[in-house]
């Protein structure tokens, strides 16, 4: 999976799970104050993202810092160089 | 006649310093009545009748009293208007408001039903205010695990008592309405009760947020129709509480602007 293919299927995520319209999906989105997501959302959000690329999130304190989409692709990106090394 | 600028605005100034007078000192007098009389009666109640169910709506009841005596308080400078747009529906049901001033606690007392309602952390920890809030049973999601606020909120449900709920979480004031927390969507999903959207308009400033000073104003809410089981059954928890609160911002826009929005800011 290429980087943009990862992004894709990141915003697919947003849109699917969460019915955001898929304009609102952009880089720069705070998650919280743009999307409109909270604490009950992230832990679906969570369980979403682990299900559609079959990764292990919940207990990562990394995850704490994420605030913006591009956030979440970066961390996403990063995930997956570790388990292509591991 | 007309009275000039000067002038106007000192009319207002003394109308503004009877009103503050007028709130603080009856609020404190009915606080006073209703924690006397009001809690004596509650306890003489449940020793006599020893009926917990019958004793959590009289205290209930009694709360909504005291908020129908307090938002009566600010008269004539401040009127209150109920508009019902479904007074038909049949009760419980998750009451989802927005959260402009810190009077909207007291403001859901023009709702005709027994509720509770879910509190942010400060206030369930104000002196007679967190009490009385223990012994009626208001929810308080942010200081308990979330599988403790839908059992309660449940069993409360179960019993035919709706829920109040602020999902903003703080008050906006004069600014745009905040994000919604999914908390009492979930609440609702849960036991598939309707959710009825609350609008809250004209007491941005009564009293404005970081203030005690109360100004005049037109406050009025506006019960929306039901969002049922059956529409929102569908809906992810995100979807539900961004739709109820495109709702409000929709009733909120639609509403005549009063004239205080202008001046204070």
């Amino acid at each position: 999976m290429t980087d943009a293919e990862l992004i894709q299927a990141v915003n697919e995520v947003f849109i699917d799970s969460f019915e955001i319209p898929p304009e609102n999906v952009k880089p720069d989105a705070q998650i919280f104050g743009d999307l409109g997501l909270d604490s009950l959302d992230v832990v679906d959000l969570v369980a979403a993202i682990q299900k559609r690329f079959s990764v292990q999130v919940r207990d990562d304190e990394r995850v704490r810092a994420i605030r913006t989409m591009q956030d979440l692709y970066n961390y996403l990106i990063l995930i997956r160089g570790e388990q292509n090394k591991a | 006649m007309k009275l000039s600028a000067a002038p106007r605005s000192l009319v207002h100034l003394a109308a503004c310093c009877w009103l503050n007078v007028q709130v603080y000192t009856l609020v404190i007098l009915l606080t006073v009545l209703f924690g006397v009389i009001g809690l004596s009666y509650a306890g003489l109640h449940r020793l006599v009748t020893r009926d917990d169910r019958a004793n959590r709506r009289l205290i209930r009841r009694s709360i909504s009293w005291y908020g129908a005596c307090v938002i009566r308080t600010g008269w004539p400078w401040v009127t209150v208007r109920y508009v019902d747009r479904q007074p038909d529906a049949k009760p419980p049901f998750v009451f989802v408001a927005n959260h402009p001033a810190s009077s909207d606690a007291f403001l859901m007392a023009v709702l005709p039903l027994e509720a509770v309602q879910v509190l942010n952390i400060w206030p369930a920890h104000l002196p007679v205010v967190g009490f009385m809030a223990r012994i009626a049973e208001y929810l308080k999601p942010r200081e308990w695990p979330f599988d403790e606020f839908l059992a309660s909120g449940s069993r409360l449900l179960s019993q035919a008592v709706s829920v109040i709920a602020f999902p903003e979480g703080t008050r906006s004031g004069f600014g745009p309405t905040g994000n919604f927390h999914g908390s009492a969507f979930r609440l609702a999903i849960q036991n598939r009760t309707p959710i009825v959207p609350l609008v809250i308009d004209g007491n941005q400033a009564i009293p404005p947020r970081g203030s005690f000073w109360f100004r005049p104003g037109k406050i009025t809410i506006t019960k929306l129709p039901a969002v049922t089981a059956e529409e929102y059954q569908t809906m992810s928890p995100y979807k539900l509480k961004s739709q109820v609160r495109a709702r409000i911002i929709e009733s909120l826009a639609s509403a005549p602007r009063p004239v205080i929005r202008e001046r204070v800011g």
